[in-house]
């Protein structure tokens, strides 16, 4: 019992320096400020930026799509089945879709913190949706890590309704699985 | 009687100043720890290599006290093990919480459902990121014969789940498993290279991108073949003879087969 005792104590006084160490060792001055790295992909501006900025800022894309009036310009990144994605229409950004693969943009709680607590979310499949209306920026979200970083008009509910038609957002989940015996 | 109680009232004095004095001994080793803190800290502020060293030691010294502490208390328990007492092989509530909504299995033969995979440490810790996942069982659905599932998040939800034979239980909850693992691991998630598999083992994929084996790969049904493929290739990992027509997946799909075994098993 009485060497139970000691070793507590010495291990109360191990915890004890070893937070001592670590709290003195932060520089002073040093500030943890939310990471969010950018607003925009690339400079570009939804609503503004023209075919010819993309082409000029972003260059030539994968793989170019058309429906109708719109054009879609896919851009390889590191995995193949994650495309970044800039959808014009008449010749103008409409919006656009960046992927995140790591935490350098930030997470949830430093996009919150960037721009409010005023998003609204959306349920998708497999990770869901938090979006900052009037800053024309949404992201999908697991809870904590980015996964895709959307850009597109602010204050502008056409631009809205079109995102959550393309990224297929929903508020209920469609059924799933079904066997047979 | 009386004498007793005096004595008993004694020792509960003499406790608390031999507490007190424990609690004066405490402080003063806890102020020795500050003071030395200090002087590590400015230490370590001369050269920048004594704070890797010195939190590495600390941790050091930590963990070992805490085996220490660990092995004291055990012996001092005074118990002996009986060298045939099957150990036990889990301890469920550090893996799932089941809920039981009218229609459901016990929690060992849910575990048994997923027991080559929960043993797995690997799988293990991908299928608790962020603590232990739920699981719902409901009764089957109106007009439907049969068992079916879903997820939502990290809870799956079956329905009817008794009314399967037992490989058909255990597909689906690996399945449906295979699910949680993608919903709670995003960077594994987007690491699955589904495009390159499709052409790597074609003879696998229906044309929609879909493993064979997976109810919906011919039709889709709305859903989505990166996902699902990721599920259904665990599935098949688990059950690597049993569903058709991929009833060979490791020779059959062998790349596919060694992504799952090397990201999800290793």
């Amino acid at each position: 019992m009485k060497t139970k005792i000691v070793f507590l104590i010495v291990f109360i006084f191990s915890i004890v320096l070893l937070v001592f160490v670590l709290l003195n060792n932060q520089k002073p001055g040093a500030i943890i400020a939310p990471v969010v790295k950018k607003a925009s992909f690339s400079n570009l501006v939804p609503g503004k930026s023209t075919e010819n900025d993309v082409l000029k800022t972003v260059g030539n894309p994968a793989k170019i799509k058309q429906v109708g009036g719109k054009k879609y310009f896919y851009y390889d990144t590191k995995f193949k089945d994650f495309k970044d994605e800039i959808v014009l229409e008449n010749g103008t950004e409409s919006f656009a879709a960046e992927n995140v693969f790591d935490s350098s943009q930030g997470s949830q709680d430093s996009f919150r913190q960037a721009f409010g607590d005023g998003d609204v979310y959306f349920d998708g499949s497999p990770f869901g949706w938090r979006v900052f209306p009037t800053n024309g920026i949404g992201i999908q979200t697991d809870g904590k890590e980015i996964l895709k970083i959307l850009y597109f008009v602010p204050n502008n509910k056409s631009s809205l309704d079109e995102i959550v038609k393309e990224f297929g957002f929903y508020k209920e989940r469609p059924s799933g699985e079904v066997l047979r015996p | 009687m009386e004498d007793d109680q005096k004595k008993s009232s004694l020792d509960r004095v003499n406790d608390l100043y031999s507490s007190y004095q424990n609690a004066r001994a405490l402080y003063s080793l806890a102020r020795k720890a500050a003071t030395a803190g200090r002087a590590v800290a400015a230490l370590a502020a001369t050269s920048e290599i004594w704070v890797p060293i010195l939190i590495v030691l600390g941790i050091v010294l930590i963990f070992t006290f805490l085996i220490v502490l660990g092995g004291q208390g055990q012996a001092s328990q005074g118990t002996t093990q009986n060298p045939s007492a099957q150990p036990v092989t889990s301890d469920f509530s550090t893996l799932f919480k089941t809920t039981n909504n009218g229609d459901g299995i016990s929690d060992p033969d849910f575990y048994n459902l997923l027991k080559d995979a929960l043993s797995n440490p690997t799988y293990s810790k991908l299928i608790t990121t962020g603590g232990v996942f739920n699981v719902e069982f409901f009764p089957s659905l109106d007009n439907f014969v049969g068992c079916q599932a879903l997820v939502q998040g990290n809870t799956i939800k079956f329905y009817g789940l008794s009314l399967c034979n037992i490989p058909n239980q255990k597909y689906l909850a690996s399945h449906e498993a295979g699910h949680v693992v993608e919903n709670r691991n995003a960077r594994l998630y987007q690491s699955f290279p589904h495009s390159d598999l499709v052409q790597q083992d074609p003879g696998c994929y229906s044309s929609l991108g879909f493993l064979k084996s997976y109810f919906y790969a011919e039709s889709g049904a709305g859903t989505n073949p990166f996902e699902e493929s990721f599920a259904e290739a665990i599935a098949l990992y688990l059950m690597p003879n049993e569903r058709k027509p991929l009833t060979n997946f490791q020779n059959q799909c062998p790349n596919t087969y060694n992504w799952i075994r090397d990201n999800i098993f290793k």
